[in-house]
């Protein structure tokens, strides 16, 4: 008996596994890729020193974000004699809308799956030659300023140049989507010094800053870039500290206030932890560093070696206590001589072979998304005395 | 998943070379003394009637083994039609878009999450033969799975509270699904043999408890569209997501469904469950897919 019922009832499994065999579904073939970037551009010369201050400058990593591609290059440089080669997203192709004319190259890509395209101008700039040996003061008042092309937060000018300062706010924008631009970390002090200032708080970021591991975004402000692609993965390698430098700086002031935050909480096992007693104070650092290495790769500080990394040959930190004697209302003057690690190369500084940044946060905890919530460091009138000490 | 089917398919083939293989050896015992089968054969037709489904010879003992096929009269109830029971099984299945789209490039890993599920019963046949009838059932449900994909281009959004990221994800997805609900089968029913039903009609799942979340990682997200920041999360960082909260409070779908009755009282049952739409309302567009929920069952029932 029990023999035609096993029958039967296997001959039912088949007959159910096919069923579910056509509920369940197989997988697709692979669309085309929809990305368009130009990844890489490599510009070959017969002689490329008489293009580059730097080798390394002639591979440029573009960031995924940018539109925008500039080489540095020798005011002797014959561009003619250039070869430029482009990586781009596999698949992808590209039109040249613009050849090559006036040091400007405008190039379309599209993407495998025809779907999206890009316009990248890809230019070559000699920098201002700035070289000197006699005393120059250079001032950094944060008077020009505007928001991003998103509209979001607010960036600073040096001059024209959108590209010296920098801060955390493009990353902040990931995790807080809704703030306005004066609830961002790095924001505009109408009342400062003289004019405006800038004015770092220690913010929360949210859920999503929550999830991605960083609860707290302390305001910081750096001459250099930020990655932002790398912002939700590793904060300390999105900031790149720096730009090329060819004076010898020996002093550094700057007009401050600062307000610590009321409760100081610090990251522990991914979650904010009070610690009673304690008091946030703000961080302040200057250093001049070679640019390239012994084998002339390319040098940038990050947040986790920007204070010892062993390129780095004059230092100018701010003292805890320094830090702890600012006041939260009346402008206290920050004065920090640059102490000498390393003789300074004449050649390499004419060279543009090194790079300086200075760098400002409102928690001195805050690489560490530790800090006190609404800790503000404002800071204004930014003097870099170069060459010759005035004290 | 390619694989998958060819393991099936394997496994198909071997429970059919199995059967094969026994109904072979039936064959080699009738042979053995032909003549006294047909004697058999003929008392059995006259004494009962001709549904004689096998007759087995022992050649060493003698011993005529005659089964009798049965008929419905053996699996049907007597109360006028009336059945009811009680059923409870294992479930497995998944919340996926459907046909999986050319986003996803691989299953990683796929697992129940819950999978368990109980009904209790009643039907009614209808007509002289009662061949025919209508089915319902009160189910507690738990359905879930957690799957691992690879995706490419895989449009998506995250929003807690005002805030959202939302653009084009390549990476790895890994999604842990779970709908405690009850379930209501509205079916009809045909006895297509003694011991075999078969049932297909609408349910109505009414969700009790609700999970939908995940996390995303080793890739990068395309804020807005491919051309847009590339946003990368990989070497341990994630972005988490749960959607909970925006799935449906109920849900209607199609269930068909198999009973074999091992004895009067006793069987085993198969039913796959489809959704008729997304377990996300329409005016969710986080996940751009339609997410159906899609269940199969295996277990056992008792009733009458």
């Amino acid at each position: 008996m029990a023999k035609t019922t096993n029958k039967q009832f296997w001959r039912l499994i088949p007959a159910l596994s096919l069923l579910a065999l056509g509920a369940s579904s197989c997988i697709q073939d692979e669309l085309p890729n929809s990305e368009c970037d130009i990844e890489k551009v490599i510009i070959h010369h017969p002689d490329p020193k008489s293009v580059f201050y730097r080798l390394s400058d002639s591979i440029k990593i573009v960031p995924p974000a940018d539109n925008e591609i500039k080489f540095e290059v020798r005011s002797s440089a014959d561009l003619s004699l250039m070869n430029i080669e482009y990586v781009l997203t596999e698949g992808a192709t590209r039109n040249n809308v613009s050849e090559y004319m006036s040091d400007l190259i405008k190039i379309q890509t599209i993407s495998e799956d025809g779907k999206w395209n890009r316009l990248y101008t890809i230019s070559f700039f000699v920098p201002d030659d700035s070289y000197t040996r006699e005393k120059k003061i250079i001032e950094l008042n944060f008077e020009d300023h505007r928001l991003d092309d998103g509209g979001k937060f607010n960036i600073w000018l040096n001059d024209d140049d959108a590209n010296y300062w920098a801060s955390g706010n493009p990353g902040f924008r990931l995790s807080k989507s809704s703030a306005m631009p004066n609830e961002y970390p790095t924001i505009v002090e109408e009342n400062g010094y003289e004019g405006h200032a800038v004015s770092l708080v220690t913010r929360t970021t949210g859920k999503f800053g929550e999830m991605a591991g960083m609860p707290i975004a302390a305001g910081n402000l750096f001459v250099g870039s930020f990655d932002v692609s790398q912002a939700l993965k590793d904060a300390m390698a999105a900031t790149l500290f720096g730009r090329p430098f060819q004076l010898r700086p020996m002093r550094i002031k700057c007009m401050a206030k600062y307000k610590p935050g009321e409760k100081y909480r610090r990251l522990e096992n991914k979650t904010l932890v009070d610690v009673p007693g304690m008091v946030d104070y703000p961080d302040m650092y200057a250093v001049l560093y070679k640019n390239t290495d012994s084998k002339g790769n390319p040098v940038v500080l990050h947040g986790d070696d920007a204070k010892t990394n062993p390129n780095i040959v004059a230092r100018a930190f701010m003292t805890k206590e320094v830090a702890q004697s600012i006041s939260a209302d009346k402008w206290t003057e920050i004065n920090m001589p640059f102490e000498m690690l390393e003789e300074i190369d004449e050649e390499r500084l004419a060279n543009r072979g090194y790079n300086f940044a200075v760098v400002f946060t409102s928690s001195f905890e805050g690489a560490e998304f530790s800090g006190a919530e609404g800790s503000t460091f404002t800071v204004d009138e930014v003097r870099l005395i170069c060459n010759e000490d005035e004290e | 998943m390619k694989n998958n089917y060819y393991i099936i398919s394997l496994v198909a083939m071997l429970f059919i070379s199995t059967f094969s293989a026994s109904a072979r050896r039936h064959k080699a015992s009738d042979s053995i003394d032909v003549a006294a089968v047909q004697v058999i054969e003929e008392r059995v037709v006259e004494e009962k009637t001709q549904n004689v489904e096998f007759i087995d010879v022992d050649a060493d003992t003698s011993v005529i083994k005659v089964r009798v096929k049965p008929t419905f009269e053996d699996f049907t109830t007597t109360l006028k039609g009336f059945g009811y029971g009680y059923r409870a099984g294992f479930t497995i299945g998944g919340i996926s878009p459907m046909p999986l789209p050319a986003e996803i490039r691989e299953m990683k890993s796929f697992s129940p999450n819950g999978a368990f599920m109980q009904e209790i019963y009643g039907y009614k046949m209808f007509g002289e033969k009662q061949r025919f009838g209508v089915y319902l059932g009160e189910r507690l449900a738990v359905e879930g799975m957690n799957a691992e994909a690879v995706v490419k281009n895989y449009k998506m959004s995250i929003e807690q509270g005002g805030d959202y990221i939302s653009g084009y994800f390549t990476g790895v997805d890994k999604t842990e699904a779970r709908l405690i609900s009850v379930k209501m089968p509205l079916e009809f029913m045909a006895r297509v043999t003694p011991r075999l039903d078969f049932r297909v009609g609408p349910y109505v799942q009414i969700n009790l408890n609700k999970e939908f979340k995940g996390e995303v990682y080793d890739g990068y997200l395309r804020e807005g569209n491919p051309t847009g920041q590339k946003i990368v999360f990989s070497d341990g960082s994630t972005a988490t997501y749960d959607f909970s909260g925006d799935v449906k409070k109920s849900g209607l779908g199609a269930e068909v469904a198999a009973d074999f009755k091992i004895t009067k009282y006793f069987g085993v049952f198969g039913n796959l469950d489809l959704g008729f739409g997304s377990v996300f309302p329409d005016n969710f567009e986080t996940i751009t897919f339609k997410m159906y929920p899609i269940f199969f069952s295996l277990g056992l029932f008792v009733g009458i």
